[in-house]
């Protein structure tokens, strides 16, 4: 079957989903020992609200035969290797039984406006929940598979430990111990972010400050947001913000009013109506992804004088 | 050369660019972390399906001084930007690193044995982290 975008536009339903859309190594300069890819921040990562048509409908338009096992996808991005490398083709594929398949769509708007060309102009793939490298670009061929994907960027590349939080050692990976598995088998870990304050400024005895940042899960809804302010000893719940969907960032925000003078160490965890609560442990995996430990912020706090 | 290179540094210390790059208009830009960006002209009216996307950014970083350079710059951008390099955190040893990009990646399409070894030395000698300045 082929669409045209026109088709797209007029001849299905439109839906609109707020979602997350996270790089799979986020955050991955804070792994130790280190390891080689981009080294990221916290800022591989964005909140949107997504508008087009939902995956689940363009395969009931198109029919899907039984024995297909995976729904693979492949955009107009293709890269100066050989064809049948990974830098020459891009194709991701998600379990036809994942219940992921059901919230997909084939955004053709961002923010209710046409995507730019570099968010996937004209359609691309949102995947609620999971992690970027699945939402593919520039969305140009769907294909029914009989048998699971074997391109490079499923059988290869993005890959995680088998574990329960994707999480191995380096010597398990040099002793070829580890079996892996597409990170697609793992929903977005729960995590939560301090945008303010962010130490730049001192804070001042007495002066209430907002503590405040956003927070998201790829299982599902985020139901509670603590703040620590000693270095995670002790927790207050802080106050959430609008709910924009189960996929959304989800803004908090806590006020603080600092007693004493001294250095503090703020942190902050999120909860997710799955009974995810992020750990203050850090994950290690070659590919540096899957990153969610407890985000701390050291401030500094000045007598009123 | 030099005074064409004059004349340009007069125009950008007047904050003017002159409109070289067809599809685009001319403007006061400076250079941000994603480099420098041109504006895209006004859309036409016209028939078709042909859609102008505007420029991208070119986002490269600069590279240390040294032996090489110019072959990374010319070489390894065939595929990536050269930021992928000094995204990456500094490598003890580059050489899986150089094997992933000839063979996993095939790139030995584009490089001879010959160069991908200056490319090595290269990196060996600016991104370790005994090495890497910055």
């Amino acid at each position: 079957m082929e669409l045209s975008l026109e088709d797209l536009l007029t001849k299905f339903k439109p839906v609109s989903i707020a979602a997350v859309n996270q790089c799979s190594g986020n955050s991955r300069s804070r792994f130790q020992p280190r390891v080689a890819g981009g080294q990221w921040g916290n800022g591989a990562m964005g909140n949107a609200l997504w508008t087009g048509v939902r995956l689940k409908d363009l395969l009931e338009a198109a029919g899907v035969k039984p024995g297909t096992v995976q729904i693979q996808f492949e955009g107009l991005d293709r890269g100066k290797g050989p064809e049948n490398l990974g830098s020459g083709r891009f194709m991701k594929s998600l379990d036809l039984d994942d219940p992921v398949v059901e919230e997909t769509i084939l955004a053709y708007a961002m923010n209710g406006e046409p995507l730019p060309m570099l968010n996937g102009f004209p359609v691309r793939l949102v995947v609620p929940g999971k992690f970027a490298t699945y939402w593919l670009k520039h969305v140009t061929w769907i294909r029914a598979l009989t048998e699971p994907d074997k391109n490079f960027w499923m059988a290869t590349a993005y890959r995680v430990p088998d574990t329960p939080n994707g999480s191995t050692t380096p010597e398990a990976v040099a002793a070829g111990q580890v079996k892996t598995v597409p990170i697609g088998h793992f929903n977005m870990p729960v995590r939560s972010f301090i945008i303010d304050p962010d130490g730049t400024s001192p804070l001042v005895v007495g002066m209430p400050v907002k503590i405040r940042g956003v927070a998201f899960s790829g299982h599902g809804k985020v139901v509670k947001v603590e703040i620590s302010t000693d270095d995670g000893k002790t927790w207050r719940p802080a106050v959430l913000g609008a709910d924009y969907g189960k996929y959304s960032f989800r803004t908090f925000e806590f006020t603080w009013r600092p007693s004493q003078p001294g250095n503090y160490v703020i942190a902050v965890r999120a909860t997710d109506e799955k009974g995810n609560t992020q750990p203050d442990a850090p994950v290690w995996n070659p590919g540096g992804y899957l990153w969610n430990k407890i985000e701390r912020q050291e401030v500094v706090v000045l007598a009123a004088k | 050369m030099k005074k064409r290179v004059a004349f340009f540094g007069i125009l950008l210390g007047l904050g003017l660019v002159a409109a070289e790059v067809p599809g685009t208009v001319a403007g006061q830009w400076t250079g941000g972390t994603l480099g420098l960006i041109l504006q895209p002209a006004p859309a036409a009216p016209g028939g078709g399906s042909t859609i102008n996307i505007g420029p991208l950014p070119t986002y490269t970083a600069e590279l240390a001084e040294g032996e090489g350079k110019e072959l990374v710059m010319s070489y390894c951008s065939i595929c990536h930007s050269v930021t992928y390099i000094t995204m990456q955190p500094p490598l003890a040893n580059w050489k899986p690193t150089m094997d992933k990009m000839l063979k996993t990646y095939g790139a030995e399409k584009w490089i001879p044995a010959d160069v991908a070894e200056k490319i090595l030395a290269y990196l060996q000698a600016h991104y370790t982290p005994e090495t890497r300045k910055e």
